[in-house]
């Protein structure tokens, strides 16, 4: 459940490092996330990161659960950021492959 | 004005976190590894590697105590945990009076049913833990002001932190390393943006535990709060027996905090440990009950158990307050009850929903047997202490009490106990634990960056400046110096032998003589390839943690992985992962040593994130 809850959190983050030039650029090639782009991306980020709340939710009570939810987002935030640094290509993959983002079309750049 | 606030901020961020950068290095350290404060204990407690898991521990128990202690006043049973593999046991036997400080105890290897001989003093966990808030060898109060005004400083610089931190969103995942200054910008901003609930959390907290310190004016109640008149001698007394390392537990003003609030209004239902404790007892043991009852939740089996049975004593008669009067009534029965211990265990088990941490018997093996369960958790984050629930049984397996806490009463003590717990972190199962813990590390990288920050900023202008200079050294010794202290610390542990006075205190005494060799050599040879040697005689330190604990443990490395005993295989692990991160260090250090020669080495390599994070 733990881990289920990290890989949301990751992958929310990962929808976040998206909205940031350096990935976008990594991604996309090249230009600047667009604000309509952006504000698409947090959505669906924050939403990852509200959902992750669930599986916590059901190991712990309530209000351990949040206690954990909130240590899971440091968690997950740094393995984002590590794996940004040094496995970016692994983190597109996650783009490509797993992320919900990708379904907002018409705020992606073609 | 926006530029002109933000260099306000910087300004001050910069300068009230220089100030105390090094003790809040030292703290940060300390206490993360507090989070792990038992199992470092028991990790330094070799004596009781020889303890591994069984099944139903319950019964090893029952045969010792009925060996020693047949129908005795109280047994007292505290089963091994996932942070203690050992069983605690303590009793009173037939007709003895309560003792005052340690009833007859021991400590079993739930595998074989044997005793474990007298472990070795050592100041554990708990030196780690005590440092972190009220600093060593200095007065008490002292240390604590000094660690208030430090946390102070530090909730300023996380506030004007991230006012001057223009790119606060931009840069939130970016780590760029070897780039010099803007990867230890990035190092920091790692470990601070990232992990800023925890600061906050963590600061303010911390922060609020010590207010009671810092508000002078308030009568030399130094507890905060507002507590019983009868609590001061307590607490006083508690500040005594803290001093004594290798005994001490828990803060001893936890506890007190705790009654205060609980006592006047609270019936029988929630604080009943200590309410009843305390009625009972109001004329003679009162202070001493409350010094050993706080140390429920911490530490080493033996010593909760031998705490607890006090405690429980008292408890066990809370309406007539027999139990001080009564010296010898044995009782006539000789005919061993009959009681299904597992059956209980289990029914236990399932009511209260968690599984049982404790035991305790009253009048075993007589009819008036009375078998009072104790659950492992706490149900919510308002308790700090008490709140765990219990549940009692009689000879014929009737539930006579019950007791599901549901949370502390009132605003002032819901609030007091959720951010006390969530700074111990009480509440805290193993991942939870573990999450505080890498949260810790982060603030550690947080704090150990900055500091370097400061220095690699100004090594161009500064650098032969007496400030400078200053800082540099202080650098030096308070983030490689902490660390061969640490390791220092460890191999004391194993290395002094081990039936020598105040074991515990020559422990610390290693821990700060390294640091203070560290201080001078740094004062002295700061330009010279310090951080390459203090770095590196860290990581053999450290790398040979491991091995030192196999050869002087009695249970070697292939046992203790047979065993199962994961507390302190996790401990080398991480012994091992720190050497790593230092070695890393080293190794980058050794590089730019070669190719840059002819500078002053004073910046570490960008891999000290890493390092940190393993530690």
């Amino acid at each position: 459940m733990m881990l289920i809850a990290l890989l949301l959190i990751v992958l929310g983050f990962v929808h976040f490092a998206l909205s940031t030039r350096a990935f976008y650029k990594l991604v996309f090639g090249r230009g600047r996330p667009t604000a309509r782009l952006r504000n698409w991306l947090h959505c669906v980020g924050y939403l990852y990161l509200a959902i992750a709340l669930v599986p916590c939710l059901q190991v712990w009570n309530t209000q351990m659960a949040i206690v954990v939810w909130l240590g899971l987002l440091h968690l997950g935030a740094v393995v984002v950021t590590m794996l940004l640094t040094y496995f970016p290509q692994f983190v597109k993959r996650l783009w490509q492959f797993a992320c919900l983002g990708r379904l907002g079309k018409p705020f992606l750049p073609s | 004005m926006k530029g002109g606030l933000r260099k306000s901020m910087t300004w001050l961020h910069t300068w009230s976190s220089l100030i105390v950068i090094w003790i809040l290095f030292a703290i940060f350290l300390t206490g993360t590894t507090s989070f792990f404060r038992a199992e470092i204990t028991h990790w330094m407690t070799p004596e009781h590697h020889v303890s591994t898991p069984v099944d139903q521990p319950l019964h090893a128990a029952v045969e010792y105590l009925e060996f020693v202690a047949p129908y005795g006043e109280t047994w007292q049973i505290s089963l091994p945990d996932s942070r203690s593999p050992v069983l605690g046991l303590n009793w009173q036997a037939e007709g003895e009076e309560r003792q005052r400080r340690r009833g007859a105890r021991a400590v079993l290897d739930p595998s074989t049913s044997e005793a474990i001989d007298e472990a070795r003093d050592t100041a554990g966990g708990n030196f780690l833990f005590r440092f972190h808030y009220e600093l060593y060898g200095v007065p008490r109060g002292v240390g604590q002001w000094i660690v208030g005004i430090a946390s102070m400083l530090m909730f300023i610089a996380i506030i004007s932190g991230i006012i001057m931190y223009r790119k606060i969103f931009a840069d939130f995942f970016s780590f760029r390393p070897g780039k010099k200054t803007a990867s230890w910008v990035d190092a920091h901003v790692v470990g601070s943006v990232l992990a800023l609930p925890f600061h906050v959390m963590i600061t303010f907290t911390g922060l609020f535990l010590l207010a009671g310190t810092l508000l002078f004016w308030q009568g030399g109640n130094e507890r905060g709060g507002n507590q019983g008149q009868g609590q001061q001698q307590g607490q006083q007394q508690g500040q005594q027996e803290g001093q004594r390392q290798g005994r001490q537990q828990a803060g001893s003003e936890g506890h007190s905090h705790e009654n205060a609030q609980v006592n006047p209004q609270r019936g029988v239902q929630e604080g009943k440990g200590q309410n009843t404790g305390q009625n009972t007892d109001q004329n003679t043991d009162q202070n001493t009950d409350q010094n050993t009852d706080q140390n429920r939740t911490e530490i080493r089996a033996e010593t909760r158990a031998q705490n607890r049975t006090e405690s429980r004593a008292d408890i066990e008669n809370p309406r007539t307050g027999r139990r001080q009067q009564q010296a010898t009534p044995v009782s006539a029965q000789r005919e061993p009850v009959d009681v299904d211990l597992d059956a209980l265990f289990e029914q236990a088990e399932a009511l209260l929903n968690q599984s049982v941490a404790d035991i305790t018997v009253t009048k075993p093996m007589t009819d008036g047997v009375e078998i009072r369960f104790r659950g492992s958790e706490k149900s919510h984050l308002s308790h700090f202490r008490g709140g765990i629930p219990e549940v009692s049984f009689n000879a014929d397996g009737d539930v006579i009490k019950e007791n599901y806490p549901s949370g502390a009463e009132g605003a002032v003590a819901t609030t007091y106990g959720v951010l006390r717990s969530l700074h111990e972190g009480h509440f805290a199962d193993i991942i939870t634990r573990w999450l505080l813990f890498f949260a810790g590390v982060l603030g550690t990288v947080m704090v150990g960056s900055g500091a370097l920050l400061w220095s690699q900023k100004r090594q161009r202008q500064l650098a032969g400046k007496r400030g400078y200079e200053l800082v540099s050294a202080l650098n030096l010794a308070g983030i490689a110096g902490m660390f061969v202290a640490l390791g220092a610390y460890f191999w004391a542990n194993r290395i002094i032998p081990v039936d020598i006075e105040d074991r515990g205190d020559l422990e610390i005494a290693t821990f700060f003589s390294a640091w203070l060799l560290c201080l001078f050599y740094a004062v002295l040879f700061r330009n010279k390839h310090g951080w390459l040697i203090q770095l590196a005689v860290a990581g053999v330190l450290f790398v040979l943690l491991p091995v030192l604990d196999f050869l002087t443990s009695p249970v070697g490395l292939t046992d203790a992985i047979a065993g199962g005993d994961w507390v302190r295989l996790s401990f080398d692990l991480i012994a091992l992962l720190t050497a790593l991160g230092l070695w890393t260090a080293v190794y980058y250090l050794f590089k730019k040593s070669r190719t840059t020669n002819n500078k002053p080495v004073k910046s570490r390599a960008p891999q000290k994130p890493m390092k940190d994070a393993t530690v």
